[in-house]
């Protein structure tokens, strides 16, 4: 409140003086002055909580108490050194313990994927159900039915690969990813040197072009500026270097090893070395992944994806036997990347967080045991001696 | 002590000792045990006002300026605190007390035409 605060005591006073004031009176009555006192105070209530609800009025008692219990816990602490060392450290282990799962959750499940409108990135996945295979991959007929459907911008399979990188300081070996000439557009990344993927290219076979990763242009090149005049032989072949990506760019993946590519490269998936007319039961294009056309929901991509399937196996059937039931699902590229961790990272943080709650309950047990008051004893006093602090 | 048990005593519904302690300082500077006294008396007895809820109520009164308190001396030559109605506390009273009969006659005439009339 304003102005100049009441003192308790002079409230305290006050009270006396009403009791005092309402013995008398009841004594004028003709009481004893002992009841007259007694019946005085039993009318008034109690007094303890008259004063205790003037004191809190006027204030705000959580402050209060906290900074109470603030000195409470200095001097108790500096009282006992060894039982605030233990609690300190059991605390700071809790917390750390948390804080550090959740450092990963927050980078992992709560950030999304780093690149622009990461919403609209889908994992596609290819399953036969009615044979019992999951996640089987597509045909390159599949992989263009899905490009045309009009539900994507872009689809791209990806296609991981390691191969021998010679042209360099030295020849080492190299993870490659090999990705159909839209990718960088599908993801809305650039290079930060040199130019991506011309993601209209359709050409048949292997474009002789790759981009490299920031990593190994540092590694293997020096940062060298005119990197875009080099080329690198992959096993056998000569490819030129279109560009270098970022630092910082991953590729979306599961593991670090999904994620740590160094060398992109781009093919439309037929045409030497591979078939000229790949089959469309030939499913080797292990995984795909697809940007949504712009304003498309999950839910209405999915449902658009159902139908094409439905008109794609009335349309070949000899293709897609009915007894495998294929079906095309569409998951969020995040869940494809964290999916499996998932679970296990949050139940992980369900385990720290516990491991944290123990840590409290601990020091809270040393707190009832007490800390030994005169003799600064170790704080564990054995339980089966239990008059072992007296 | 009054000879009614405080059992069979009213009990003051929430908000209306503000009104009494207003109403009864009407007539000059009070102590509590005095204000006490007097809204018990008025009321022939028949509510029941706990002495150590006054204090946090004048407390509040004081606080919102439309009681102003002072030490002094009782009749019986003891130290009290007086408790003197102000400007504010006068016209709050004048605007409780018309809020409080509506609503006594709002309320008496749901409950049957008698009160009203009595």
């Amino acid at each position: 409140m304003f102005g100049r605060k009441r003192e308790l005591g002079d409230f305290t006073s006050e009270i006396e003086a009403h009791i005092q004031l309402e013995s008398e009176r009841l004594q004028e009555q003709g009481m004893s002055e002992r009841d007259a006192r007694a019946a005085a105070r039993r009318s008034f209530g109690n007094q303890m909580r008259a004063a205790e609800r003037f004191y809190e009025s006027g204030r705000r008692p959580g402050w209060d108490h906290f900074w109470q219990d603030v000195r409470y816990g200095a001097r108790m602490l500096r009282r006992s050194p060894a039982f605030g060392a233990m609690a300190v450290l059991t605390m700071a282990l809790g917390i750390g313990a948390t804080t550090a799962i959740f450092s990963v959750v927050d980078a992992t499940l709560l950030h999304p994927l780093p690149y622009p409108q990461a919403e609209q990135l889908v994992s596609i996945r290819d399953d036969l159900p009615g044979a019992g295979a999951h996640d089987v991959g597509m045909s390159e007929p599949e992989w263009q039915d899905l490009q045309r459907s009009g539900i994507f911008e872009y689809v791209s399979p990806t296609w991981f690969d390691e191969n021998n990188l010679t042209g360099s300081s030295r020849p080492e070996r190299v993870r490659i990813l090999i990705v159909a000439p839209n990718y960088f557009a599908l993801l809305g990344v650039k290079p930060q040197l040199g130019r991506a993927f011309n993601p209209e290219d359709h050409s048949p076979g292997l474009i002789l072009e790759v981009l490299i990763s920031d990593g190994l242009w540092k590694r293997a090149f020096g940062s060298d500026p005119h990197i875009l005049d080099k080329s690198v032989r992959m096993d056998t072949d000569l490819y030129r270097i279109a560009g270098v990506m970022p630092a910082g760019f991953d590729a979306p993946g599961r593991t670090a090893e999904e994620r740590n590519i160094e060398v992109w490269a781009a093919t439309s998936f037929y045409g030497p070395p591979m078939s000229d007319h790949p089959p469309r039961n030939g499913r080797n294009l292990p995984t795909a992944i697809a940007r949504l056309k712009p304003g498309l929901t999950m839910a209405a991509a999915q449902s658009r994806v159902d139908a094409l399937v439905a008109a794609l196996r009335r349309e070949f059937p000899g293709d897609y036997p009915a007894q495998n039931a294929w079906t095309v699902r569409l998951l969020p590229l995040k869940e494809r990347v964290v999916g499996n961790v998932r679970q296990s990272l949050i139940l992980l943080l369900g385990a720290v967080g516990l491991v944290l709650l123990i840590g409290c309950v601990n020091v809270a047990n040393l707190w009832l045991r007490g800390p030994a008051p005169e003799d600064a004893k170790w704080p564990f006093a054995r339980p089966w001696e239990p008059d072992a602090r007296g | 002590m009054s000879t009614q048990p405080d059992e069979e005593r009213l009990e003051l519904l929430q908000g209306t000792l503000d009104l009494l302690i207003l109403r009864t300082l009407i007539f000059g500077p009070q102590h509590g045990q005095g204000i006490a006294r007097a809204i018990q008396d008025t009321s022939e007895k028949e509510l029941l006002v706990e002495h150590g809820a006054l204090y946090p109520a004048l407390q509040r009164l004081e606080e919102r300026g439309w009681i102003s308190a002072k030490w002094g001396t009782s009749s019986n030559n003891r130290k009290a605190r007086f408790y003197t109605l102000t400007a504010v506390g006068r016209k709050q009273l004048v605007e409780e007390t018309t809020k409080w009969n509506r609503l006594t006659k709002a309320i008496g005439r749901i409950l049957g035409s008698e009160a009203v009339e009595s």
